[in-house]
Order: C-alpha cells, then structure tokens, then sequence
C-alpha cells in the first residue's frame, strides 16, 4: 500500500524527500566511538559467609575467603552529532560474571547459566540543542536514559538523588544509575543555568550482594527509633536464640526456627509517582552557587510490613520493604581559593523531608485465617510489651523512618603540591545509603546475642574522607590510598552521642600505567572494625583484594 | 577511591599554548594586535624591540584552535605515551581543551573559563562537570617535559631583559636575564629567533648558576595566519630527566575563528 502510494505521487515527491534528507545530514554527521575492556578479580577476606541457597550465578557464593569478583567488561558508546542540533549518545556494557550457575544437568547445556552475562545500558539518549533557536535561545532538551549528576562535592553528594546508586560495588562508592528522564536545559544569559527534569518511573538502588545479610538476619535490631519498643522486639526473639551450657559453655540450639523472608514494594507506575527536579546555577565573586529541589524517593528501601507466619516453632517471618517518599531542598557552593595557592573547595548540603514510614506487625501464628495487628506499649515501668489489636483494625505501628527533617552535607577541598602530590579532604555529613532522622540500634557484636544492648548511633553519621595521590615514573606509576573514618555523631533531636566504636575503609591502590590507555592496578579495599559497625557490619561487605587491568580506546 | 582519577594527570594541559600565542600581548577588547612581522631593515633591531616582535608575533591572533599530538619519549628514545588534544581559546583567559586519545582520557575535558574559574567534565563518572582549584594547574603534565611556565601563556619582554648575543648563520641569539621581581624555574635563557619573521626557533633554558637545564626545539613552521607563525613541531629536552623528551606535533591550527563566548561556557563543555 505504502508503495502503492509513492508510485501514485511519482518522482517529485522521491526527490524532494531524497533532497531534505540528504542536506543537513549526510554532510554534518560526526560519529564518535569509544570503550573500553577491564577484567576485575576480587579475593574476599574473613568475611561472613552466607547461608545456601545461593542466588544467581550459584557458583558466585558469598565465602568466609574466596573470590568475589572474576568479571570482565566490555564497554562501547556510540556519538552521533547531526550538525549543532541534534546528537545521540548511545553507552553499554557486557558484563561476563566468571562465575557459573549449574544447577541441574540441563543447566550444562546452556551458554547462559554455564557463562552467564548481563548487559548494563549507561546511557541511550537524543540531545537537542537550542529546541526553540533564537526564540528562546540556548534552551536545550535530552530525552532518554541518561544521569543528571548535581552537586558541587566529590562523589558524596547529598543534592544529587534523581538517579539512585549503584552500591553493587563498594570501589565505586555509589555509581549513579541511567534512568529513562525529559531533562531541560536553559542558560537565559550569563552564567545562570537552569535544569528542570522529570523521571516517569523510579529505578531502585542497586544493592550489594552482602545486603540481604542486613534485611534477611532475624536477630538484628530492628531499625525502629523507638528503642524500648526495638528492645521489646529483641526480647521476643530470645526463643529462637541459642543458649550456652552452664556447664560447657558450648551452645545449646534453640530448637525454634525464625526465617525472614523480604519482599520489595517498587512504587507503582503512575503520575504521582514520578520524580521531578530543579535547579538554579549561578556564579557570583567567582564561585559557582546553585539551589535545588527533589521531589522523588530514596532509592534504597526499607521495611514497612512485617507479618509472623507458620508456627511458633518454625516462625517464617515475612517482610515487605517500601522505597521512602522525600523532597530535598539543597544548596551548593564551589571555587578557587587563589589566596591559598588555588585550593578548590565546595560545600554541598541538603534538608531532606521525609514521608513516614511505619512498621506494620502482624500476628498469623496465633490467628492465620485473620492476622491480628501487633503493637508496643509502655507499662508503668517504661518496659514496653506487646498488644494486640482487632483482626482488621490498625494498630499503632513503630516508627522506622519519621517525618522530621534531616540535613546531609559534605565540606571539602584539594590541593596539588607540585607536580607529584594531590590531596583531597571531605567532611561528609550522612552517608550514601543513611536515611532519617533519630537513632537507630547497630547490629550487635555478639550476632546471638540478643540479651546485650546493642550500640546506638544517629541515622545520618558523620565522616571524615581523606586520600593522597602520588605520581612516579613520570606519571606512569601511581600510589594511591584513601580512607574513610566514621566520626562520633550527635543527635539534634534526643541531645545524645553515638555509643562510638571505631570504623573505617582503607583503600590503597598502585596504578600502573603501562601504555595509552591501559591501566593495571593492584590495591585492597579493607573494611575496619567490628560487625557492629558501619564498615565491619557484614552487609557492608568485606575485605578485598584485588587485580584489575583495563583498555580504554 | 580518587575520584578524579587522571583528572589532575591532565589538567595541565588547561593552561597550555606551548609557546604558540602570547595572549597578554592582546588588545584590552580582545582584538589581535596587529602583525608587524617585517624586520627593520637599515640598523640591527635591539635585543628587547626584537624580544617584543615576537611577543606581538606569537599573539597575533584574536582566537585559535589547535590539534596537537604529543609524543613522551624515555631517556633512550622510546615512546612512553601519546596523547591527543585539541584547544579552543579565546583570549588570555578563555580555554577549552579536549582530549582524544588515549582512550582512558578520551572525552574529559577542560574549560578555562575565566582568571582562577576552571572546570572539568569527567566521562568517567556520567560526564559530571566539576569545579577546580587551580593549584591542580600548578603540575606537569602527564609524564611530559613542559613545565607549568610553558602552560601559561607567558610574554618574555616583560619578565625579562634581553641583550644580544651574536647570531648563528641567519639567527639572532637573544640572552635572557629574568628582571628582578619576577619569578620562574628558569632564571636564564638563550634564545634563537629568526629576525624577519619574529620567530623563536630554540630556547635553551638556565639555573642561576648557568647550568642549561632544558633545550626545547621548534620547527617546521608554517603562517597560519596574518603574521601568526606556528612551530609544526616542538621538542622539549629535559636534560635534568637524562635528556628525556617530549614532542608536541601541532596536527592542525586555524586561527581568527570568530569564536563567541557562548564556545566557552559550561555549556559548550558539557555538549560534546
């Protein structure tokens, strides 16, 4: 049919169409193709290993020591640019994870479980320049999958949530995840910008594979700010703690069995739920200054239902788990001290508002036809104990994030001192994945014992992030290490400090630049302090040691 | 966890003209000075008018783009890296720089755009744009033999004194002395100029004790523009290094572009 009608139109309509086709394309076209190909092997060191089963790959196991990463990447973008109007960008990743997932002897069979892979897309998006020419000028427009990175601070940035985090992997310190978003742009005059950006569907966090250790272990503290009520929580649970000998020592099994089991929530498709965002870039005396605005939610989630299933003997406990609804308003500020030799600085802080989130608990042990709502009050000794509500009413459900603001922030600057040294310093106020205001108990240092106080420290911690560059060889060989120590932090609202223990990351690397582009580097990421911590905590992570090479073209 | 890694190994370059343009020699709007390539011709020019002819030479120009290719070769001649950029300027103040090889740089790139206002755009990490302090200019650049000075777009006349000091063939030798007050690495120089065209051929450069510490070469020379020369090639030698050497091959230069203030803005680093 469609032929059918070219041929009826004939020839002048071919030639026109050949004519305003070929005329600003064929002759402005830039194409522009670059990747790149890394392998990463990764050796984990004492850290806790995890129960069977394993999930996909099978053979890529959580080990006490063994390797955690065997991986290769291949890397390519694709930059098209028709003229100055228009350009596409197209950037995507195999990754090959080095570890098999046999399951059965089919399983062997196919390419995918004996090798399997998965393709990451970066980035897939159209830019427009100047959409409405001179009659808004300089007014731009990419649509697609892409991440719009804010903020003035190195890589802690408390303004920038439009993309969640990729804290897959703990070298990357929260890689920003592409999403599909409509991003604006207009630079109305001088060097005022301005960036307003809409994301249809939220993408979650992408987690690390040591985070069910935190969402699946039913001995840890539950992450209410009401500490009696955790503590009542706790208490419950005794039952399905072992207990030690008095004689031996030797632990005694419970003969219960507690299993959670999580589920997540993702927000539903739909207008309410979409992210937006804005900012406003300006430069006044030489320092660049912005303002802005999120309305969205925090991309990694949190438990909101909870419901006691089975038998009190074989207590099967399921969670659900909801992504937080927050605004945050934030501000930034960076430059160049030339009074200090041109040490750049920036500050970044944000005020998040937080939606309520509420643990619902419910009891289908000793009602499974019609859950019985479960709540916490206090008796006359400040001791809380459980209650029950009707089948179908709700009960006064603990609090787990509430609605009082939180700030996060990060004050930093670097330096290079002369031709060899760099330095760069950050004080970071909340860290990537911290959320909520108040304080929250840590995972014991004894896992089973649930008898012990746990330590209690402010949802948003504080931390100093510290690191020094050195170049040999002219330049070929570089030696880098960076730390992280957490800082005893002070809670606004209850007037206390942190039950402080000690906590850090070390990072030191050699990079070996071989030839253009190629990079081999060895170095270990070595988690400090003890499973109570922010950093020895097991959903942390682990200790690793690892060998990386890459080509870049 | 650096999270500008090969940021600062580039940086550098931000500041670079490589002896191609002395852009303090501009007009205060902006303007190239006019080319006065011609030699006088009846009595031996000075020593400091010869000097300041090509100051006025080097910065004849009101905005330039230039492709250059580097080559950093060890003591015994082999290559140890190989970089490709490219940089817009505008100006004395005014600088985009962007890097085409090799590969683990491709893409980042540089904006000067004003005194102390300088920016980064990190491919690495979703093309974010950074500030920077510029102490981060303050180095050498990736393994090379430049020296901070020759990425500053500096005029000899002002910091130095020149006296004459014979010629070589068709040359003019210049001996530079730094004038009190100023300051550099290199308090001493000696300079070959080619008098007709205002044209610096060689430099050799100086301790205070007279002890020659680099030699940087300048060749293949062709006028890109109105009484603008560019060296086709330059090489520096650092003899402090056991003569390690760099290359700067210039791939491409046009000069007087017409190029707006909008080609320097954070806008124009971020489109590419």
């Amino acid at each position: 049919m469609r032929f059918g009608l070219l041929a009826a139109l004939g020839r002048p309509v071919f030639a026109w169409a050949l004519l305003l086709s070929a005329q600003p394309a064929l002759a402005d076209v830039d194409l522009k193709f670059s990747g790149s190909i890394s392998s990463d092997m990764r050796f984990r060191i004492q850290g806790q290993d995890r129960a069977l089963p394993t999930p996909t790959p099978s053979q890529w196991a959580l080990l006490k020591n063994g390797f955690s990463r065997n991986e290769n990447r291949i890397r390519a973008t694709l930059g098209v640019k028709f003229g100055e109007k228009v350009r596409g960008v197209a950037d995507a990743e195999l990754m090959l994870y080095g570890f098999s997932d046999l399951k059965d002897i089919d399983s062997t069979t196919l390419r995918d479980r004996v090798d399997p892979y998965y393709l990451e897309v970066h980035a897939g998006y159209i830019d427009v320049y100047n959409l409405f020419g001179d009659v808004i000028p300089r007014f731009d427009l990419r649509i697609g999958r892409q991440t719009v990175p804010w903020g003035a601070a190195d890589k802690f940035n408390p303004i920038s949530n439009l993309n969640t985090l990729d804290l897959s992997d703990p070298l990357l310190f929260g890689r920003a995840l592409a999403n599909n978003m409509i991003r604006a742009d207009w630079n109305p005059v001088g060097d005022l910008q301005m960036t307003a950006v809409l994301v249809p569907v939220f993408r979650p966090a992408q987690l690390p594979r040591t985070a069910p250790f935190a969402l699946l272990d039913p001995l840890r503290p539950a992450p209410v700010l009401n500490q009696g009520i955790r503590t009542a929580l706790d208490n419950e649970r005794s039952v399905y703690v072992p207990v030690p000998d008095p004689l031996t020592g030797e632990l005694i099994p419970a003969g219960r069995t507690l299993t959670v089991e999580a589920d997540v929530l993702a927000p539903e498709v739909s207008a309410a739920n979409m992210q937006f965002g804005a900012r406003m870039a300006w430069k006044l005396w030489g320092q660049d200054m912005g303002v802005s605005y999120y309305r969205g939610r925090f991309g990694i989630p949190l438990p909101a239902w909870s419901i006691s299933t089975g038998t009190l003997d074989n207590n099967l406990t399921l969670t659900s788990l909801v992504y937080p609804r927050t605004d945050v308003v934030g501000v930034e500020m960076a430059g160049s001290i030339e009074k200090l030799g041109g040490m750049g600085y920036w500050i970044e802080a944000a005020v998040n508002f937080p939606g309520e989130v509420k643990l619902a608990l419910y009891d289908a042990i000793t009602s499974p036809l019609a859950p019985r709502p479960m709540e916490y009050l206090a008796g006359p000794t400040g001791k809380y104990y459980r209650s029950y509500g009707q089948a179908g009413q709700q009960a006064d459900r603990p609090v787990v994030v509430d609605k009082t603001p939180f700030p996060k922030a990060t004050v930093g600057a670097d330096y290079a001192f002369g031709g060899h040294v760099y330095v760069n310093i950050q004080y970071v106020h909340g860290f990537i994945d911290e959320f909520g205001a108040g304080r929250v108990a840590r995972p014991r240092k004894d896992a089973i014992d649930v008898t012990a106080q746990p330590r209690v420290e402010a949802r948003i911690g504080d931390y100093v992030v510290a690191g020094v560059d050195v170049k040999l060889l002219s330049e070929r060989l570089l030696l880098r290490l960076f730390g992280v120590l957490k800082l005893p932090s002070y809670d606004l609202a209850s007037g206390l400090w942190d039950d402080w223990a000690p906590t850090g990351v070390l990072f030191p690397q050699i990079i070996w630049n071989v030839f253009g582009g190629t990079e081999l580097m060895v170095g270990s990421f070595v988690m400090l302090g003890d499973r109570s911590t922010k950093f020895g905590d097991p959903a942390a992570g682990a200790t690793e040691v690892f060998v990386r090479g890459k080509v870049s073209f | 966890m650096r999270f500008l890694h090969n940021t600062w190994l580039c940086l550098g370059v931000v500041g670079c003209t490589f002896g191609l343009s002395s852009v303090s020699a501009q007009t205060p709007t902006g303007q190239a000075a006019p080319p006065s390539a011609v030699a006088p011709a009846a009595q031996e020019e000075s020593a400091e008018a010869l000097l300041a002819r090509c100051d006025k030479q080097n910065a004849a120009f009101s905005d330039a783009f230039f492709h250059f290719k580097m080559v950093v070769k060890s003591s015994s001649g082999a290559v140890e890296r190989e970089v490709e950029f490219t940089t817009k300027q505008k100006g004395n103040q005014q600088r985009l720089v962007r890097f085409l090889s090799p590969g683990d740089i491709k893409g980042m790139g540089f904006l000067l755009e004003g005194p102390g206002v300088m920016y980064a755009k990190l491919p690495a990490f979703g093309n974010r744009v950074r500030r920077l302090g510029t102490s981060q200019m303050n180095q050498s650049f990736m393994g090379s033999d430049l020296s901070s000075e020759d990425m500053s777009a500096i005029d000899y006349a002002p910091s130095y004194a020149a006296t004459s000091a014979g010629s070589d063939g068709a040359l003019r030798v210049l001996s530079l002395q730094l004038k009190p007050g100023k300051a550099s690495e290199f308090p001493r120089l000696k300079m070959w100029i080619e008098p007709t065209k205002a044209i610096i051929t060689k430099i050799e450069y100086y301790d205070a004790a007279g002890k020659k510490l680099r030699t940087s070469d300048r060749s293949d020379f062709k006028e890109d523009g109105p009484g603008h020369h560019s060296p086709g090639k330059m090489t520096y030698i650092d003899h402090r290094r056991g003569d390690h050497k760099t290359d700067m091959i210039l791939v491409k230069s046009t000069l007087n572009n017409g190029y707006s203030a909008d080609e320097f803005s954070l806008r124009a680093l971020q489109r590419d």
